[in-house]
């Protein structure tokens, strides 16, 4: 993959990512359930422009990898896209939030709504790498 | 590659023991999540299989990772594998679960570092059984 489309792809899959999360924690989406299950309120949220800074980085470092991995490992059909999403939510995404919400006995719930918010960020990575594949060639 | 994956896993879930030690960084991390030592002594084997499922998970995936032509190499690659893999895929889950969550962030760093060091196990084990 040309360097010019390996970082358009990375790029688009970042941003994807990053504003499905404005969805997922939207209060009619996952947003209440996850503020029940953290025993807060909507008025104890506090929009920081920080947070969603650090976490469109994030998700772009994310992307970026995502993508590198992609070319490195030759991966070009829609399953291998999929198969790596999930190879990488099983073993590097999931188990911390996981071990971590065992060991601080931290809601379940709300857990959940985050692992499975990082597994459709990574399920958008591939789609994105399948659409903008298509378009290119 | 099994006994990689299976060394691996045990090296990095035993690591835990040491890294959350008191004398470690067990006392931070009680402070940072307000428990104490009395309710950490309720982890029970439950939690701890938890835990080794979870490392066996990613040492598995880091085989099939390195087991690919392309990312198959030397000590360096596997070392950069680890640390691209803590930073781009395990930091940002937990980051954005502790962010908005508004816990302290001793707690990121602490447990990222654990993370941390077991990937890098990963490449020291794989390195030397692979």
């Amino acid at each position: 993959m040309p360097e010019s489309e390996f970082m358009l792809t990375a790029a688009v899959s970042g941003i994807v990512a990053f504003t499905l999360g404005m969805f997922w924690y939207h209060p009619k989406v996952m947003g209440l359930r996850w503020l029940e299950a953290r025993g807060k309120s909507v008025n104890d949220v506090k929009p920081d422009i920080k947070q969603f800074i650090v976490s469109f980085m994030l998700w772009m470092l994310a992307a970026c990898f995502y993508a590198f991995l992609v070319s490195i490992m030759g991966i070009d059909d829609p399953p291998g896209f999929f198969s790596l999403s999930c190879l990488l939510w099983v073993a590097f995404a999931m188990p911390p939030l996981v071990m971590g919400a065992f060991y601080t006995g931290y809601a379940f719930e709300a857990v959940s709504i985050d692992a499975s918010y990082q597994l459709a960020g990574y399920y958008v990575f591939a789609i994105i790498h399948i659409v903008m594949g298509a378009v290119i060639t | 590659m099994v006994t990689a994956i299976l060394l691996s896993t045990v090296l990095a879930f035993l690591l835990g023991f040491l890294w959350y030690s008191p004398k470690m960084f067990g006392q931070v991390w009680l402070d940072a999540v307000g428990k104490n030592i009395g309710d950490a002594a309720e982890a029970n084997m439950a939690l701890h299989a938890v835990s080794i499922i979870g490392w066996l998970a990613s040492a598995f995936v880091y085989a099939f990772l390195i087991n690919h032509p392309s990312l198959h190499g030397n000590l360096q690659d596997y070392l950069f594998l680890s640390i691209a893999l803590w930073a781009a895929f395990m930091m940002p889950s937990k980051a954005a679960a502790i962010m908005h969550g508004n816990f302290n962030t001793k707690l990121l760093w602490i447990d990222g570092g654990y993370h941390l060091a077991g990937y890098l196990i990963f490449a020291f084990v794989f390195r030397a059984f692979v």
